[in-house]
């Protein structure tokens, strides 16, 4: 499997973080806000693309519809849980077929590689935080 | 005398070599697992080993090109995501079964089928395919055979805070 297979172990994850991006679409704020707890939360997303990022900071609900479409034929929910630890967003993903089966995988996010290398939306906030930290550190730094 | 005691040691001996093999011996679902792996699969007796509901959504499937079954395609190489096994565990009630097969893919990755199974007409045929890639290089946390997605759910995030702690 070569990574533009869509099948391929990369593809899967990409899925995950597309999801997230178009949950930053929608509501950046809570989006943001979600991510960065500890969690655990939640993405669910029904056979329309009806989507929710549901965690304690509060609910985004997003369409995914062009995103499911991608997915063939069958293609029922998919399921997220996300559990946050250090620098890592840990999550176990599950993609369920109608009356074949389902699709799990467990896999994390490198937040600080997500900053870093991603040119959506959500990376370009998570830039901003990023520098935004930077900057009260070094502010911070001046009264030690 | 000393005859009596060899045939007892004989016997106790026995005994203990069977009770060591029982669950070997005990294992339907793995022993129809396989049977199907190394079966024919474009033989006309395949369906055998399928539910009527999953048989039929497979064949629906087939019946499409590769792009339209997108990630469904991932489900219908089964048995054959796993490309080398290296335990499995099962789990029965009634006419109900659980099966976690463990092994890894053709790429190495660690990789599990959970395949829920159905007793009928005297056989036990699979129902539904669950296949489980840990592409977080994190390790197996069930401990048992668990083929419902919310326990599965349930136990993969007490795993993770207790790895956490």
């Amino acid at each position: 499997m070569s990574d533009e297979d869509p099948t391929s172990n990369y593809q899967l994850k990409i899925k995950v973080i597309n999801f997230i991006e178009l949950a930053y679409k929608s509501d950046d704020t809570v989006t943001v806000s979600i991510v960065k707890s500890k969690g655990p939360f939640t993405l669910s997303v029904d056979q329309n693309g009806n989507a929710i990022l549901s965690g304690k900071s509060g609910v985004v609900r997003f369409s995914a519809n062009e995103e499911v479409q991608k997915f063939g034929i069958g293609f029922k929910y998919a399921n997220v849980t996300f559990f946050g630890g250090n620098k890592k967003l840990n999550y176990s993903a599950t993609f369920g077929f109608d009356s074949i089966g389902k699709i799990t995988f467990t896999s994390f996010i490198d937040v600080e590689k997500l900053i870093l290398s991603c040119s959506g939306l959500l990376c370009q906030a998570a830039r901003l935080l990023k520098n935004r930290h930077k900057q009260i550190d070094e502010s911070l730094l001046r009264y030690e | 005398m000393n005859k009596a005691i060899l045939q007892i040691l004989l016997i106790g001996a026995a005994l203990i070599a069977c009770a060591h093999q029982s669950p070997k011996e005990a294992s339907p679902l793995y022993d129809r697992f396989v049977e199907y792996r190394n079966a024919e699969k474009s033989g006309k007796n395949e369906n055998q080993f399928f539910s009527q509901k999953l048989w039929s959504a497979i064949n629906e499937a087939r019946a499409h090109s590769v792009k339209e079954q997108g990630l469904s395609a991932i489900l219908l190489k089964f048995p054959d995501g796993i490309a080398k096994i290296s335990d499995s565990k099962e789990a029965i009630k009634d006419s109900k079964g659980c099966l976690m097969v463990m092994g890894t893919d053709n790429k190495n990755t660690p990789t599990d089928y959970y395949v829920s199974f159905n007793r009928e007409g005297g056989q036990w045929v699979f129902d539904e395919i669950q296949i489980k890639y840990f592409l977080d290089g994190t390790q197996r946390f069930l401990k048992e055979a668990v083929c419902d997605e919310e326990k599965q759910n349930q136990l993969w995030v007490e795993y993770m805070q207790s790895r956490d702690k």
